[in-house]
């Protein structure tokens, strides 16, 4: 399924920003899993672990949805809908790549290497309890587009030294709103940092909607200004998040600069399980996202192709429930640190 | 052999040794590069060192201790500048929210080893937003160090152990005496001075007098002046952590307390040291303590900025008060 570097290279010229009007988005899999870009270059083994994660993804957000029904955990923020971008992203990751990241990349930070039962103690209300350096995965930023600073200084240290590491910043369509988003990007560029802002478009920040964030026609667009290349993508076309992630990535990593990808993407579910979405989210809006679902998408073409069929997805979701509930079991299991330890370790 | 220097050109010194004895330091600011700074805190490093070791940045606070941040994340200890504390609000949820509570929020597995050096404090009729100090407003945020010299070897030497420290420390550096602080400097390499060490500028039996940063030599011509009082003047050096045994040993042995500062009365450090010295040396206390600071108003005018800024005259006037009392 190898393809030749220049497809990828042309086809993604094509959904760079422009000044004025919207790119078509970078797509492999049409909206039926029907190939309509670059084949993809991942073997079988990694295209079952893609959509594995995605499965897993959308097993955990029932989970977390019941989980804090009962009390078992804070908030929790559904994924639902944006798995192939979570996704796409994680597997585009290397080993030594660190994520700073908002608190809808759930499967991202799995699939880097963060443990269920230490994500899970997070949302239980204990703080980040995986080690940052070690997992490569940096705590959960609630302060909207933070940690785009974070990860393009991080980009920058890592270009400084020489090191061939890549710093992810993952925002929602909100963050790009701010202030250290804007500056985060402008000092990406001046430094050539090793980093990638990728943007998780879901039209939706809790209740504004993506045309109140900002009269740019794109998120992308804002790329152009700092001088710096933007990507628009389908960020439910799994194949496509992941392609371009892995040129992104690799374009950062040699010293050719930060990339901005906008993934255009739903928020199918509430911001959180705090929010009332009935109150603003056009019902027929979401119906039709939902016909977008990414992983029919993704596993029409692996069937197509005999890579997945029912019985795989019959047990590999027998096989991730089972995962989830020891992790829970696990996390739960966890006694309640001394509040001694906290202040000691927090001075 | 030693070599006089103003506290500028000691900070200079100091950069300088730990740019070159620490590959992993590097200085980052808006004018630090070819320039060298706007006061010249670092002239002449990056001709020395290199533009990857000292570096100019976009003219953007919040970028510039963000990226500070995630520098230090990856091995770096960055010694970023930001020109005038007044400018700082505008990195404050960086630096309070961000750098400064990572520790916490990890459990203590991961620290920001950064150090914010930032110009402060009136007196020499800069226009507005260069006055501040906003010790105040940093100090009520847990996991953040400040240090504040009065002195050419302090600075020097809190700096050094600013960069050395593995979380981030705020080096509050007094305009007013970048250039009229003077210092012997030995030729060869500079000491650090610790964090959290109060130093007493002068022994008196009387009342203790707390000050930091431009107050120092101020609370010392003050005891001058009110001759009759012997005066116990301490440099506090380091405001996060407070080295309160010094303090209360003072006061313990003066019963009477003055604290003298630029930032304004209300919620400022006077009111933290008061209160924490109130209650730890209740029953040894033999008057009122008070505080000579700011007052209440935004930052007058610098025209206008001596009659807000406390006074020799002030401190003097208040060292008598608490005799009298």
């Amino acid at each position: 399924m190898a393809v030749a570097a220049g497809g990828i290279e042309q086809a993604l010229a094509a959904c760079r920003p422009r000044l004025a009007g919207v790119p078509e988005p970078f797509r492999v899999l049409d909206e039926r899993g029907v190939l309509v870009g670059p084949e993809t270059e991942l073997e079988q083994d990694e295209l079952k672990k893609l959509y594995r994660w995605m499965l897993f993804g959308r097993l955990l957000d029932d989970r977390g949805l019941a989980l804090q029904r009962q009390g078992r955990v804070g908030v929790w923020g559904p994924m639902i809908g944006q798995e192939a971008a979570q996704a796409g992203l994680g597997l585009a990751m290397q080993n030594g790549d660190w994520i700073f990241p908002s608190y809808r990349e759930a499967i991202t930070l799995l699939m880097h290497g963060l443990s269920l039962t230490d994500l899970l103690a997070y949302y239980r209300g204990l703080y980040w309890v995986a080690d940052p350096k070690a997992t490569g995965v940096f705590p959960i930023q609630i302060a909207i587009g933070d940690q785009t600073l974070h990860a393009v200084g991080a980009g920058m240290g890592f270009s400084l030294q020489g090191k061939d590491q890549v710093a992810i910043a993952a925002v929602g369509d909100g963050a790009t709103s701010e202030g250290d988003f804007l500056e985060a990007l402008n000092f990406a560029g001046v430094y050539k940092a090793h980093t990638i802002v990728f943007v998780q478009n879901n039209q939706w920040a809790i209740s504004v909607p993506r045309e109140r964030q900002t009269r740019s026609e794109t998120l992308a667009q804002k790329a152009l200004a700092f001088g710096i290349t933007g990507l628009v993508i389908d960020g439910n076309d799994a194949l496509a998040v992941y392609a371009a992630s892995k040129w992104a990535m690799d374009h950062a990593r040699s010293g050719e600069g930060p990339v901005l990808i906008e993934a255009l993407t739903y928020r199918v579910g509430a911001h959180t399980t705090a929010d009332d979405p009935r109150r603003y989210q056009p019902p027929n809006e979401i119906e039709q996202w939902r016909s977008r679902d990414p992983l029919p998408r993704l596993r029409a073409y692996l069937e197509r192709n005999n890579v997945w069929d029912a019985d795989q997805e019959h047990a590999a979701s027998a096989e991730i429930l089972n995962d989830i509930d020891q992790a829970i079991e696990q996390a739960e299991a966890v006694p309640l640190p001394n509040y001694d330890r906290y202040v000691e370790a927090a001075r | 052999m030693t070599q006089e220097a103003v506290m500028v050109q000691a900070i200079n010194r100091a950069l300088g040794q730990a740019l070159e004895h620490d590959s992993s330091v590097v200085v980052m600011g808006q004018d630090v590069g070819q320039l060298g700074g706007v006061f010249r805190a670092t002239d002449g490093l990056q001709q020395r060192f290199g533009n990857t070791r000292v570096f100019d940045s976009p003219l953007a606070e919040s970028g510039i201790i963000g990226t500070a941040f995630g520098m230090s994340l990856t091995g770096l200890k960055p010694v970023a500048e930001i020109q005038f504390m007044g400018f700082l609000y505008k990195g404050v949820d960086q630096l309070i929210a961000q750098a400064a509570q990572i520790r916490a929020r990890t459990w203590g597995k991961t620290t920001a080893p950064m150090v914010v050096r930032t110009a402060y404090g009136g007196g020499v009729r800069t226009p507005e937003h260069h006055s501040d100090s906003l010790e105040g407003l940093i100090l009520s945020s847990p996991g953040i160090k400040v240090a504040v010299p009065s002195t050419a070897l302090d600075a020097a030497g809190l700096l050094l152990s600013a960069i050395d420290d593995p979380d981030p420390v705020v080096l509050m550096e007094p305009i007013r005496l970048y250039r009229s602080a003077k210092d012997a400097l030995p030729e060869d390499d500079l000491d650090r001075v610790p964090l959290g060490q109060a130093a007493i500028r002068r022994a008196g039996h009387d009342v203790t007098v707390l000050a930091w940063g431009a107050m120092v030599p101020l609370a010392l011509q003050a005891a001058a002046e009110a001759g009759e009082v012997d005066a116990e003047v301490i440099d506090l050096r380091t405001l996060s952590p407070i080295d309160w045994d010094t303090l209360e040993a003072s006061v313990e042995k003066t019963g009477r307390l003055v604290v003298v500062h630029e930032a304004p009365r209300s919620g400022g450090p006077g009111a933290e040291l008061v209160a924490n010295l109130v209650e730890r040396c209740f029953f040894a206390l033999q008057a009122p303590p008070v505080r000579v600071a700011g007052d209440d108003v935004v930052y007058p005018p610098q025209l206008l900025e001596d009659i807000y800024l406390p006074s020799v005259e002030r401190v003097a006037a208040a060292m008598r008060q608490v005799m009298r009392d």
